[in-house]
């Protein structure tokens, strides 16, 4: 199971999160136990970070180098906000260290996707573009010689390979469609 | 050719490098004398340790690794892929591995022809050569949708024609490394085709190793030809070089500035840009440093001796997606400056008038009307001072004039305007009939727009480029008789004209849209005729300008000002209302459509 954590900034007053956004969070400690944080040097090393766009106003939580937070080095950054990533990009150029961008308006649909296997790792593994059946199929090939020939091994390793060229262009083929 | 598989299983009897779940990509096993060029290393693109999956293509990890362990020697680095899944097929799943569709490959048919085929990719002996950072950059640029860096622009001009017959500029760049065939794969790949290279090996093999010395660059893309550095360097629009061409790259010592400046790359660059006393090859031409060094104190140093930029090679073997991702778009938005973005046009002007402020000062040319002992120094300077002036702002401090508020994008380029409008003040010695002069004229007002706050904020860079070359044009102009005016400042014979510059001619009636009014007059004078590209950038600025404009006021200014007067109350000689002079038929309707209409080479304001 992945760990993830979300990092957003906190109202100063009321030492609370945007009101918009309680409900969501709320959900997410119940429901996931996924931390929602304002401060990410206080979190355990993450595997995907959900970061908010208003965290950005403030320099000093920047956290889009992770060379400068060992903590999160080799974690999945998703920004997730209210303005078109476009409007984002004018602001600061940071925006293209992420990996997603998800509007806020879209962001229940695209965790019910991620969530919809309650965050089992297949689900989380098809975001970081990992693909269990092409997984199942390369698995045929390991510690096997490339020298085989049509001997009976040769022959199981040529239709294991036309079963893995027809997915791979189908999967290719789904991937380029916008 | 010895041969060593990297697999996760024995393929030969012996000399393998068999991967483990264990194994330690940071060591791997190879002896020094696998590094002689003689061993080829066969890598399963689908290697996996360390819980790597399959479809990681780990094979190319443990390439980059390989990489790294051969970084003083790339071109004994000899590696063949194989997989059951063709190059471009994998590629296409791992956009960051497109090296593999770059390097020799066999795909597995399992038919007993893989030695064959293995041995036919052999004797190709296609071993194109990478390095760390090379290969991290064309990762970059995969990841990136494979947008190439642009180096052809297409101005303004070009862009209305229709395609077929839109013309494109190229921009030329000056690539100088030592380690040059570990980049030219690269750039042809992630560069738009068509762009012109030239790529410049630094030989640090000749002569004396560790001396910097020109004469040890060599020109891979036309090697038959001799050339000298210069030669090769002064029609160029971008010089792209390291900064260790002798030494050894990067270490951890930190240099004082007395040490960078012994450096080669450094030594390199002042040959080319020149230095106190020495002129150098081009003084304008824009300079990047592309390095592994990333200490910021180094760039502060060239920063200030004048190098335009520094790109950072990413040599790390195991770079993050993301990082490669943005450090490819850095690139490429750092080049596109000075090839095809608007910017570069600058960079190209910078370049053609430090060239002719240079051919101004030389001693060759002949004296001209300006020149005398003492006004050609002043002179010189006014024209370096704004030159200067014009380069600092191309490289502003865009943000932080957002930041405080401040109107720099504005308030610089008059500020050149208004200083290089001090030749004025010299006291040349032109006879009577120079007042009447319609291009000094054009001269006096552009730099009296320049000065008053009421006008000042509708300048631009593109004024200040405009009124340089003006100037250029009138000094370049040259005539042996000094004190009397060349043919620039020669009253011609044709219809007098008057320019109008004030409401009335009083001084303390100007207009606000007075700029738009004097290109507007010269334009539509018989004396444009001789400086075209001033035209084209005055047409221009005139349709940027009339957009800018409270049509209101626009239509008050030039409908109802006053004609200006001499002493006697009398309309002076030669004016013309504006209405008529700079504009046809206008409608007294702030709400109609406003645009401009080109009638014998003269433009007008209109509205409809």
């Amino acid at each position: 199971m992945k760990k993830i954590i979300f990092i957003d900034t906190q109202n100063e007053k009321s030492n609370s999160f945007h009101l918009d956004r309680q409900d969501f969070y709320s959900k997410l400690n119940k429901e996931y136990k996924i931390p929602v944080v304002e401060n990410i040097a206080t979190t355990n090393k993450a595997d995907i970070v959900f970061v908010h766009q208003s965290f950005y106003s403030d320099s000093n939580l920047m956290i889009s180098s992770s060379e400068r937070n060992p903590i999160v080095k080799d974690a999945i950054f998703v920004f997730y906000g209210n303005n078109s990533q476009e409007k984002i990009e004018i602001t600061t150029d940071e925006v293209s260290y992420f990996n997603f961008y998800v509007l806020e308006q879209n962001f229940k649909a695209f965790i019910n996707e991620l969530t919809s296997n309650d965050l089992q790792d297949n689900s989380w593994n098809a975001l970081l573009g990992f693909d269990h059946v092409l997984e199942e199929l390369l698995k045929a090939f390991v510690e096997t010689s490339p020298y085989e020939t049509n001997n009976k091994q040769g022959k199981i390793l040529k239709e294991a390979k036309a079963e893995l060229l027809t997915y791979v262009e189908d999967y290719l083929k789904k991937q380029s469609k916008p | 050719m010895q041969r060593v598989f990297i697999s996760n299983t024995a393929v030969q009897e012996s000399g393998d490098i068999k991967i483990d779940g264990f194994f330690d990509i940071a060591n791997l096993p190879i002896e020094k004398e696998q590094k002689d060029g003689n061993t080829i290393f066969v890598i399963d693109v689908h290697c996996t340790f360390n819980q790597l999956k399959l479809q990681e293509q780990g094979g190319v990890i443990i390439y980059r690794h390989l990489l790294n362990q051969f970084k003083d020697c790339q071109d004994k680095l000899k590696v063949v892929f194989y997989s059951p899944i063709s190059k471009e097929h994998l590629a296409a799943l791992r956009p960051e591995n497109y090296v593999l569709t770059l390097l020799p490959f066999v795909q597995c048919e399992y038919d007993g022809n893989f030695a064959k085929a293995l041995q036919e990719e052999i004797d190709k002996n296609a071993f194109v050569q990478f390095n760390n950072a090379s290969e991290n950059l064309l990762s970059g640029w995969s990841l990136n949708q494979k947008q190439y860096v642009e180096t052809y622009f297409l101005s303004d001009e070009e862009s209305e024609k229709p395609k077929n017959e839109q013309t494109p500029v190229a921009r030329s760049i000056a690539v100088i490394d030592d380690q040059l065939n570990e980049w030219t794969t690269t750039f042809k790949n992630i560069f738009e085709p068509k762009t012109k290279f030239r790529f410049l090996l630094y030989n640090n093999s000749k002569g004396t190793k560790g001396n910097f010395d020109k004469t040890k660059i060599e020109n891979l893309t036309d090697p038959k030809t001799a050339y000298t550095l210069t030669d090769q360097i002064k029609d160029i629009d971008l010089v792209l070089s390291d900064f260790y061409l002798e030494e050894p790259h990067e270490s951890n010592n930190w240099m004082s500035s007395e040490e960078l400046s012994t450096k080669s790359g450094f030594q390199l660059f002042e040959t080319i840009k020149g230095k106190k006393g020495e002129r150098g090859i081009s003084k304008g031409i824009p300079y990047v440093m592309h390095t592994s060094s990333n200490k910021i104190q180094y760039l502060k140093f060239l920063d200030s001796n004048g190098v335009d930029n520094w790109l950072i090679k990413d040599t790390r073997p195991d770079t993050p997606i993301q990082q490669k991702r943005e450090n490819y778009f850095a690139f490429k938005k750092e080049i596109e400056k000075y090839t095809s973005l608007e910017s570069s046009e600058l960079y190209v002007s910078l370049r053609k008038i430090w060239k002719q402020i240079e051919l101004l000062e030389s001693p060759s040319v002949p004296v001209s009307w300006w020149d005398s002992n003492t006004k050609k120094p002043s002179i010189i300077n006014l024209l370096k001072n704004s030159w200067m002036a014009l380069r600092a702002y191309v490289n502003k401090e865009e943000y932080f004039a957002t930041n405080i508020g401040s109107n720099d994008k504005n308030f610089t380029p008059t500020a050149i305007n208004s200083n290089l409008g001090k030749i004025l003040e010299m006291d040349f010695k032109f006879g009577n009939t120079f007042d009447s002069n319609y291009f000094f004229h054009f001269l006096t007002q552009v730099r009296n727009a320049s000065s008053h706050y009421i006008d000042y904020n509708f300048f631009g860079v593109a004024d200040s480029l405009i009124y340089f070359e003006s100037w250029l044009h009138a000094l370049g102009n040259t005539n042996r008789h000094q004190n009397t005016p060349n043919k620039i400042f020669k009253t011609s014979n044709f219809t007098k004209e008057f320019m109008i510059q004030d409401n009335g001619g009083g001084t303390d009636e100007t207009f606000i849209y007075r700029l738009l009014y004097v290109y507007l007059q010269y334009y539509n004078s018989v004396y444009s005729k001789e400086t075209h590209l001033t035209k084209i950038r005055i047409k221009k600025r005139v349709g940027e300008l009339l957009k800018l404009t409270d049509k209101k006021i626009l239509l008050d200014e030039i409908l109802n000002h006053n004609m200006p007067t001499d002493k006697s109350g009398r309309v002076k000689d030669g004016a013309v209302h504006l209405s008529e002079a700079i504009a046809k038929d206008l409608k007294n309707d702030p709400s109609l459509y406003f645009d401009l209409i080109e009638e014998k080479d003269k433009l007008f304001i209109i509205n409809e």
